[in-house]
């Protein structure tokens, strides 16, 4: 079986009989299903060996139903014109955080399906994505799923589309892929309409890096389009931006389940570059690929090096456990190049690291991945964005960690990220979002009517506002029905101060944050009072500041233990007494000891919640 | 070697009180005396090694009869050399001055009731049998009797508990007149009824109770009755001899149902299981530590003790990091909770009723 596809794809190696494409979709609108159903289709994969969505192979992801890092994937179908096609399907991850992977994907295609569901339509993410594609002059091809449901209103939801993205879509397959209705209409679509890919195999190399991960045996595997020219086993290629060079060792495509050798890529391939390259670090997604002995004039357009928009410290729980956290995040480094850290040290959690990530989803992927994956315990400090601050002495410093803030004598403007968001809701939650955006510092710009029912609203909101919790907030008020996307607009000055916390009268570096200054009080309070709540009661009373500069803001006390449990020696039975006293121990190990202030790891995560 | 202490549980009761967890049940003559002669049997499985103290606890000790408290008196006396103190737990109710003459005939020296309340509506609740009356009469009866070193006990943080009914209950027990008292704090265990009707609803909060506790070390204080461990109070020269053993981590060997043993640097038991222990010939130990007596647990019970932990004493006995300790008592000592007088570390009133975790504190 797998024999004869081998030949049929070799048969069928028309430049004009591939279709490259991605698939936009929200979370949950099925693009995973969907994906899993043209493996189907295509005979890609035998009946037996599908898993439920087989794309998204991080356990995370299937947990979260969404996908996080692109893949590609290789497919041939039999077309109703009876010519054998080959598809490239190139996943996209699905989330805010990883919009420059999104872009790059997208680049690598023609075409792109976007996939809505029936009763819910389009949300600002699938917006964000499709408007992305229309940029990248892609064929989008729109695809209502979930046609199955009782709540389906396919002809409401093609209307939002043509109104809303402006593209006709009254012809847009209606579909069920949970089911397997309708699922060859999407594959002529995608014959008769994703245009085949342009480019010329003898023309100088030009690869675009859509993604990479990092094989043990293999090295760093790269994930390309081949735009212009050819590369094969033997070539010596070129990272256009990085200026690393390496000898090709096998070039090929991607199955469903696994890797496939073959002898080159030609222009309008997608497919892997196998060079030993030993570090992820040289193979930027977005970069290009040239042949060394005959590069390309000029790279792709669209390069751009990612970087980390939300920091935060990781420590081990337990202080012994650093180098294991170490290892940890090396390892996830490899597979993950906008993954950044470096060592720092805290007076309160000791020997750790400072953590860059691309958003929060990002950070919370990692951390989870390190306790899952890695079995360790972590403290998370608050996520940090990174300040520009100008000194008064005309220097310029990036602060990614609130304890490094300069003083407020030695700056000379304070500047912070700004974000443009775009959020889609449902028309009766606009009071409520518009509360929120308020409170969370938001420049209002613009809103409209997408129909009767569901409204866009755009805000420039500080980064700032929304690494806490503004996701968890937006979606308990407005029932989880509002969508949000956003994207990186610069620096703007800004009137930030420091936050301090002190327990017992010292300083605690790991709780220090920056903040708005017309926030300070009231946050100053919230985590006051949320300290008091996870901070058990000690021998002494315990209490709790929040201060600006020198200036206590807000206060709260812990009050001290006055009586624990006396267990009688009656009879010389010590056994209850001793084992108290080794559940009080049990109990220390949990707490990281601030000065003289037990404090348990909770009250570190406490803190990040405070909606 | 210095002398051992000896503990016999006798674990009959006419009827269980309903804040009680210890080792009892319904008294049966057959079995008291099948009892009595297996604590015997299993007195002379030991060596002849010395004990100065021997303490009948319970359970009632008294519902065995002189004559059977008599006969393992006597075995003790045959097989540890004994001499020095002889204490016997009794209820006010279950006991006549002529129970209290053989007692006293029988070898006992000291004698300790369970008083716990001056109050008849408290006592009443307690589930106890006896009045303050009766209590009062057996009190008497005892110091008839000859006996000098009288204990009573009396409970902390009972139901309907409040600052002026113990104060009446303290006014009593300087009415007695008596040389040693043990006072506890109320906890309520699972598996008792007090734990099943959820008694603790109707008992004073944690605040009060620690209130309660510290106008009792004040008042018995003050009638010269003075605080030596965390729940025992004494007259100079009453402490309890043998009580004193627990928390100096000395030796001593437990007869009978669930009593514990801690001899040659192992701690064990007897199971709570009577029949398990009579078709054993008491034979029936379980290990419970066998490597006691570090300084962990050294430092737990001493620290139990007003006198404290003399840290300049136990170089030589246990490995520990001295200088961290005391440093560790410093903000302690700043809080109130214990003193540090050199080398020395002792509790305060205060610091008692946060024991466990200074103690965790210094130690761990």
């Amino acid at each position: 079986m797998l024999k004869n596809i081998l030949e049929v794809i070799s048969l069928s190696f028309k430049r004009e009989n591939i279709r490259n494409f991605s698939i936009i979709a929200h979370i949950d609108h099925g693009k995973s299903t969907l994906a899993d159903r043209i493996l189907e289709k295509t005979s890609t994969v035998a009946l037996r060996d599908m898993e439920e969505q087989l794309l998204d192979n991080m356990d995370i992801e299937r947990e979260r139903g969404i996908t996080i890092k692109a893949r590609a994937v290789k497919l041939n179908y039999q077309a109703n014109d009876g010519e054998l096609y080959t598809f490239n399907l190139i996943d996209t991850p699905g989330h805010v955080d990883f919009n420059y992977e999104v872009s790059r994907s997208l680049a690598a295609c023609e075409g792109a399906i976007l996939v809505v569901d029936a009763s819910q339509g389009i949300e600002a993410q699938t917006l964000a994505n499709t408007y992305l594609a229309i940029e990248h002059d892609l064929e989008v091809l729109p695809v209502v799923n979930k046609i199955d449901l009782p709540s389906a209103d396919p002809e409401r939801v093609c209307k939002e589309v043509e109104d809303v993205i402006g593209i006709p879509a009254m012809d847009a397959p209606r579909i069920s892929a949970k089911m397997g209705t309708n699922i060859e209409a999407v594959l002529e679509k995608i014959v008769a309409e994703i245009p085949p890919p342009q480019g010329d195999e003898n023309n100088p190399l030009q690869a675009l890096i859509f993604d990479s991960y990092y094989d043990t045996y293999k090295g760093v595997i790269i994930y390309v389009r081949v735009k212009e020219g050819t590369v094969k086993a033997g070539t010596n290629i070129k990272m256009m931006s990085s200026g690393a060079e390496f000898t090709v060792v096998e070039v090929g495509y991607m199955g469903a389940t696994d890797m496939v050798p073959c002898g080159e890529l030609l222009a309008g391939d997608v497919g892997y570059i196998a060079a030993s390259i030993k570090s992820i670090g040289d193979t930027h997604v977005g970069d290009t690929v040239t042949d060394a002995n005959n590069p390309a004039s000029e790279a792709l357009p669209g390069y751009r090096k990612v970087n980390p928009m939300v920091f935060s410290g990781i420590y081990p729980a337990d202080g012994s456990k650093y180098g294991d956290l170490r290892e940890a995040l090396e390892k996830l480094q490899l597979n993950d190049a906008s993954l950044t850290f470096e060592p720092e040290t805290s007076i309160a959690l000791g020997f750790g690291f400072r953590c860059g990530f691309l958003g929060l989803l990002h950070m919370e992927i990692i951390q989870e991945r390190i306790e899952r994956e890695y079995n360790l315990d972590i403290i998370t400090t608050a996520p940090s964005v990174i300040y520009k601050i100008t000194l008064t002495n005309g220097n310029v410093v990036y602060i990614d960690n609130p304890s490094n803030y300069p003083d407020v004598a030695n700056i000379q403007m304070a500047e912070e990220p700004m974000v443009k968001s775009s959020i889609l809701t449902p028309t009766e939650f606009v009071g409520n979002i518009m509360d929120l955006c308020q409170d969370r510092r938001g420049i209002f710009k613009d809103m409209k009517y997408l129909d009767d029912t569901r409204a866009e609203l755009h805000y420039e909101l500080p980064l700032n506002e929304i690494v806490y919790d503004f996701f968890d907030a937006l979606k308990s008020r407005t029932r989880g029905y509002a969508s949000f996307d956003y994207e990186m607009m610069g620096f703007v000055p800004s009137k930030l101060i420091k936050l301090d916390i002190l327990l017992n009268g010292d300083v605690v570096d790991a709780l220090s944050f920056i903040v708005h200054q017309e926030k300070a009080y009231p946050r100053a309070r919230r985590i006051a009072e949320k300290l008091k709540e996870h901070i058990p009661r000690q021998l002494f009373e315990v209490p709790i500041q929040a201060a600006v500069g020198g200036k206590i803001i807000a206060r709260e006390t812990v009050k001290a233990m006055r009586k624990d449990v006396l267990a009688k020696c009656y009879g010389g039975d010590i056994t209850r007494k001793k084992k108290l006293l080794e559940k009080q121990k049990e109990g220390k190990k949990r707490m990281r000891q601030l000065g003289s202030v037990e404090v348990p790891q909770e009250a570190f995560m406490a803190v990040l919640k405070l909606d | 070697m210095n002398p051992i202490g000896l503990y016999v549980h006798v674990p009959f009761c006419l009827k269980k009180c309903p804040y009680c967890d210890f080792y009892s049940i319904k008294f049966d003559d057959a079995l008291a005396e099948r009892y009595t002669q297996t604590i015997i049997t299993e007195m002379f499985t030991y060596d002849h090694i010395k004990a100065d103290t021997l303490y009948f606890g319970g359970g009632t000790p008294v519902l065995l009869g002189a004559p059977r408290l008599k006969r393992i008196i006597d075995a003790a006396k045959k097989q540890f050399s004994l001499e020095g103190e002889f204490t016997v737990e009794a209820n006010p109710c279950s006991i006549d001055k002529q129970t209290l003459l053989e007692l006293k005939q029988a070898g006992f020296n000291r004698v300790s009731f369970g008083v716990q309340s001056g109050v008849d509506k408290e006592l009443h609740s307690l589930g106890r049998a006896h009045t303050k009356m009766q209590a009062l009469e057996a009190v008497k009866g005892a110091k008839e009797a000859g006996f000098t070193n009288i204990s009573v006990d009396l409970m902390i943080g009972i139901p309907h508990q409040t600052p002026q009914t113990l104060l009446s209950s303290l006014e009593f027990i300087k009415q007695l007149d008596v040389p040693h008292v043990s006072a506890y704090i109320l906890k309520i265990e699972q598996g008792t009824r007090f734990y099943e009707d959820n008694t603790a609803a109707l008992c004073p909060d944690e605040d009060s109770v620690c209130d309660l506790y510290l106008n009792t070390i004040e008042f018995l204080n003050s009638i010269g009755v003075e605080q030596y461990e965390i729940s025992n109070f004494a007259k100079k020269g009453f402490e309890s001899k043998h009580n004193l053993k627990y928390w100096r981590c000395e030796e001593y060997l437990g007869f009978g149902a669930s009593a514990h043993s801690y001899y040659k640097g192992k701690r064990y038991l007897h199971p709570r299981d009577i029949e398990g222990y009579l078709s054993s010939n008491g034979n029936n130990y379980q290990i419970s530590d066998k490597q006691a007596g570090g300084f962990e647990e050294y430092a737990m019970l001493r620290l139990r003790l007003s006198e404290g932990i003399d840290l300049s004493l136990l170089d030589k006995r246990f490995c520990f990091d001295k200088e961290k300790i005391l440093r560790r008592a410093k903000p302690l000592e700043q809080s109130g909770l214990l003193r540090i007088n050199g080398e020395i570390i002792f509790l305060t009133p205060k610091g008692f009723l946060v024991s466990n975790a200074i103690i965790a504190s210094l130690i761990s």
